[in-house]
């Protein structure tokens, strides 16, 4: 499977049950009873679950590691920093970026594009600049760049979405090739309200065929298909651990080695220095420029482990496994009258976000928890898009390596029990 | 109109107390939000909107003959019933009974379990409200 292209809707593709019978004993967390029901949860678009690996490998790192990374000489600093760099090497080979150099640590995607947003605006954005979003996403990939708009002056574009929820690349492409100030094209590579893929590695060849750079937000798809910075041609890219089995509180902004190395810093302090006088200081090379104070050690440990975790069980599969999942879900929710799924049918990842008629999201969400069923209502961080829909909420079912067909029955039965207790 | 405002919790919290479980006092609530009588659309409008509540919530608080009366509505039928409740137990009283009244209902009915914390700021702000409704009129007395 290409990751850059759109896949195709798998056919009657059986359950990898035998599979997901191996998954689910790695994941202590799903064997308990919520509200006298097995746990199904399905809300991994927020947050997923760890393996027990992960919580090990953030256990033993505090149990037998534990020190301030790069200037300590004792054994444990020099451990602690080791394993932060590995951390750091492991990622790289992750997303196949040319070094280790290109990765920047950072608490997640939001502060990622945050992070971006800052050097971009102190370095190569001019006020009256143009950055390109589409209208699709998801609030840590607008409000900074608005917040640029207002602070530095410079415009944003949105490439629109059409009514099938797929993004209107002729539309964008027009765009692109006419709107010369256009500096940097941002955009979602799965969206975590409609679950359509985009095709990034098309986007990219678009926007630096006119010499704009890309940033890629890959919260919701770094932990579930195979990713190549290189191949897909992106400038930058974002991702956040706690997305792809990893802890909370540590993410990654990678970054090409040529651009990084001519942005300035974004916040000063120690680590991110080469020397400090009283009148000047000289900041250190990429990555370490922009790592400014004592970063997440055991947190990148821990994403270490999770990417070796991913990795373990293959990337391919588990996308495999969230299509079955997904068009099994597709076609058994649809099958609810009343109910009706944002997005195209094919070309979706393992986010259904759907409406039910006459059912209040959050009603739904509150039915589904007393029968054990974790779901999200709500606006999903994507207002905008949902008020171009015409919508003020939904209800979300995501799925990850973990879950099966039987949980998906069981919340068909859970969409079905909650229309006839509460459309009137 | 004549039950004070102590035995109308009580009598509230009776009928929650004949509850074994979370279904059934979700039934209970989408009965009670079905019997509701809906605001009238035009005042469902900003001004009458609660902040801070996951769903729609509307507030409309009135004064006549020197009592208070309430109506909300949501588009959540748990939000629209559980509102209900505290406006059937606020309304039809003087502000100053309000004020005195510090109340438990939520609490008592285990209601405060059943819906998420920030379901709770919601209605806990639905409740500033009622008393911020009677103390101003309280002062224009």
């Amino acid at each position: 499977m290409d990751e850059n292209n759109r896949p195709s809707k798998l056919q009657g593709q059986p359950a990898d049950v035998a599979w997901a019978d191996e998954m689910r004993p790695q994941f202590p967390i799903l064997r308990q009873l919520v509200n006298g029901q097995p746990l199904a949860y399905l809300d991994n678009a927020a947050t997923t679950q760890r393996p027990q690996a992960v919580i090990d490998a953030v256990s033993n790192f505090y149990a037998r590691d534990n020190a301030n990374v790069h200037r300590g000489a004792h054994t444990l600093g020099n451990r602690a920093t080791a394993a932060f760099e590995n951390a750091r090497e492991r990622t790289a080979r992750f997303i196949n970026a040319r070094g280790a150099d290109e990765i920047i640590f950072t608490r997640g995607t939001t502060e990622g594009i945050n992070l971006l947003a800052h050097v971009l605006s102190a370095s190569l954005l001019q006020p009256g600049d143009q950055v390109l979003l589409t209208e699709m996403e998801h609030h840590a990939n607008l409000v900074p760049w608005q917040m640029l708009a207002q602070r530095h002056g410079i415009r944003i574009l949105y490439a629109p979405v059409r009514p099938d929820a797929t993004l209107d690349v002729p539309h964008l492409s027009d765009l692109i090739r006419h709107q010369p100030r256009i500096k940097l094209f941002a955009f979602v590579h799965i969206s975590n309200l409609l679950g359509m893929i985009n095709p990034a590695a098309e986007l990219c060849a678009m926007a630096r065929d006119r010499g704009t750079l890309t940033l890629v937000d890959a919260a919701q798809s770094a932990g579930h298909l195979p990713l190549d910075a290189q191949k897909m041609g992106c400038d930058f890219m974002v991702f956040s651990s706690h997305k792809m089995c990893g802890p909370t509180g540590i993410g990654v902004l990678y970054g090409r080695r040529e651009l990084l190395e001519s942005l300035p810093p974004w916040q000063g302090g120690g680590e991110m220095i080469q020397e400090v006088d009283f009148g000047r200081t000289l900041y250190a090379e990429p990555p370490y420029r922009f790592e400014a104070g004592t970063p997440n050690i055991a947190g990148a440990v821990g994403l270490h482990a999770a990417m070796d975790f991913l990795d373990c069980v293959g990337r391919a599969r588990i996308f495999h496994h969230d299509q079955d999942l997904a068009n099994y879900g597709y076609e058994q929710l649809t099958r609810i009258d009343g109910v009706r799924i944002l997005g195209a049918e094919a070309g979706r990842a393992a986010i259904l976000s759907f409406e039910l008629s006459g059912v209040h999201p959050h009603d739904l969400v509150t039915f589904a928890d007393q029968q054990g069923i974790a779901l999200r209502g709500g606006h999903h961080c994507a207002q905008p898009l949902m008020r171009k829909l015409g919508l003020s909420g939904t209800t979300r079912a995501s799925f990850y390596l973990y879950n099966t067909r039987d949980e998906i029955d069981r919340l068909v039965e859970v969409v079905r029990g909650a229309k006839k207790m509460f459309a009137f | 109109m004549g039950d004070s405002l102590q035995e109308k919790e009580k009598q509230l919290i009776s009928e929650f107390a004949r509850i074994h479980n979370a279904q059934e006092c979700l039934g209970l609530l989408v009965a009670r939000a079905r019997k509701q009588p809906p605001l009238p659309a035009d005042e469902k409008t900003e001004t009458s909107k609660v902040a801070g509540c996951l769903s729609n919530l509307w507030f409309v608080p009135k004064m006549r003959d020197g009592r208070c009366f309430f109506q909300a509505d949501s588009d959540s039928s748990i939000v629209r019933a559980i509102a209900g409740l505290l406006c059937e137990l606020f309304s039809g009283h003087a502000p100053a009974e309000i004020l005195a009244h510090d109340t438990h209902l939520l609490q008592q009915t285990s209601l405060d379990r059943h819906i998420a914390s920030n379901r709770r700021n919601g209605l806990g702000r639905l409740i500033e409200k009622i008393r911020r409704f009677a103390s101003e009129n309280l002062a224009q007395k």
